[in-house]
């Protein structure tokens, strides 16, 4: 299906607000193909099998979806191919590329997720990489463009500069 | 003089004693060539032979007996002028030996003067000449000594010349060398510090720190324009919804 975005029904950045790394997206994608898998095998009707498998946060955002795009919830076939749309439209996020000298925890992955939402109103994914020796900071990577924001780079400047040396 | 008739008296006999020995001995010969002959033909010959024979002893007798006198008159002879040569001889050597002493003193006296004289003539030259060698010596010394003088200082300036020009090449390859390595020390070192300083600042950072270093690398890289295409894509969807 070759979808549009101003033809969909739903704000991105809220929909997947919950959603803040590719990863998640992913984990995220798996659970939509479980409930698809289950639809067709549960007689409880598609809410129940939302908050079985995706939790009561999530399963209210697509149930808001399926009212919005105005099929029938009883309708497993079209709630099929509604599913099949919320996944076309994660891939319509723009992804970002960072390189972070730690581990995130969950909730500095949302505060870095939000900080898109906030300075650019933008949903975007992050795609998290570790490797220690940057010392701080990150490397930004979006659309094959690249800036450098370590901690390393600006010591190594100071360092060169020998204003501190 | 007499002497040299008696001699020649003696050769004269024996010449004859020899003459007359070998006729006898061709007859002789002769005579045996004949006995060869078949003895019936030479029964006369054998006696004329034998007679012959006779004769000759007679005559060779007779010769001898010559001879004989002859030796013994010559050997006195002999034995007298053997005398008188050896009593002349004697006096010819005293007189001689006489003379040679006295030309002996006259010459050695002569030949000692000659040999001085020779010899002051020697010693002369020889001092001469060895003054003049002693000169010359001394001259190719002097200027020996100060040619080596010369080529000795000369090789003096040379040498400390050189000593000094490789010193000021040796103190400058050195200082070069310790500037270089200086450099390469000091490289070393901000290599050595930087790492510790990193090392040392990353293992000094907590979660929340790192969090704030993320949203300021976020802030710095928004303010250079690096999410302009971002932004652009929010206002046109904005715009067409």
């Amino acid at each position: 299906m070759d979808l549009k975005e101003k033809e969909i029904p739903i704000e991105l950045q809220d929909f997947f607000s919950m959603i803040y790394t590719k990863n998640d997206l992913v984990l995220f994608y798996k659970e939509i193909d479980q409930v698809i898998a289950d639809l067709f095998k549960s007689t409880e009707g598609i809410k129940k099998v939302l908050d079985d498998q995706m939790g009561h946060e999530k399963s209210e955002k697509i149930m808001a979806f399926l009212r919005a795009s105005g099929i029938d919830v009883t309708n497993q076939v079209k709630i099929q191919e509604q599913l099949q749309i919320i996944k076309e439209l994660g891939n319509l996020l723009p992804v970002v590329s960072l390189t972070l000298a730690f581990e995130p925890s969950a909730k500095s992955t949302k505060n870095i997720s939000l900080w898109f939402n906030r300075n650019l109103e933008q949903k975007v994914l992050l795609e998290i990489s570790l490797e220690r020796g940057i010392i701080g900071g990150a490397h930004i990577s979006l659309d094959g463009l690249y800036h450098d924001g370590t901690l390393k780079t600006g010591i190594n400047h100071l360092l060169d500069t020998k204003k501190y040396i | 003089m007499n002497l040299q008739i008696l001699l020649y008296l003696f050769l004269v006999v024996i010449l004859f004693l020899s003459y007359g020995i070998l006729y006898l001995v061709r007859k002789i010969s002769k005579q045996n060539e004949l006995l060869n002959k078949p003895q019936n033909d030479y029964v006369d010959t054998l006696e004329l032979v034998q007679q012959a024979q006779k004769q000759a002893n007679a005559i060779v007798e007779r010769a001898v007996e010559s001879a004989k006198h002859i030796l013994f008159e010559t050997e006195y002879v002999k034995h007298d002028i053997t005398r008188e040569m050896q009593d002349s001889l004697q006096k010819v050597a005293e007189e001689t030996i006489k003379m040679v002493q006295g030309r002996s003193d006259e010459s050695e006296k002569e030949f000692r003067a000659v040999v001085d004289e020779i010899k002051s003539d020697f010693v002369k030259e020889a001092t001469e000449k060895l003054t003049a060698i002693e000169k010359v010596t001394e001259d190719e010394t002097n200027d020996f000594r100060e040619i080596l003088r010369k080529e000795t200082v000369g090789a003096q300036e040379y040498i400390g010349k050189k000593i000094s020009q490789d010193f000021e090449s040796v103190q400058a390859e050195l200082a070069e060398y310790k500037k270089a390595r200086l450099e390469e020390i000091e490289k070393n070192i901000q290599g050595i510090l930087r790492q510790v300083i990193l090392e040392a600042i990353g293992s000094n950072i907590n979660l929340q720190i790192h969090e704030d270093l993320v949203l300021e690398s976020l802030d710095k890289a928004k303010k250079t324009g690096f999410f302009k295409n971002l932004e652009e894509k929010n206002k046109v969807a904005v715009e067409e919804g």
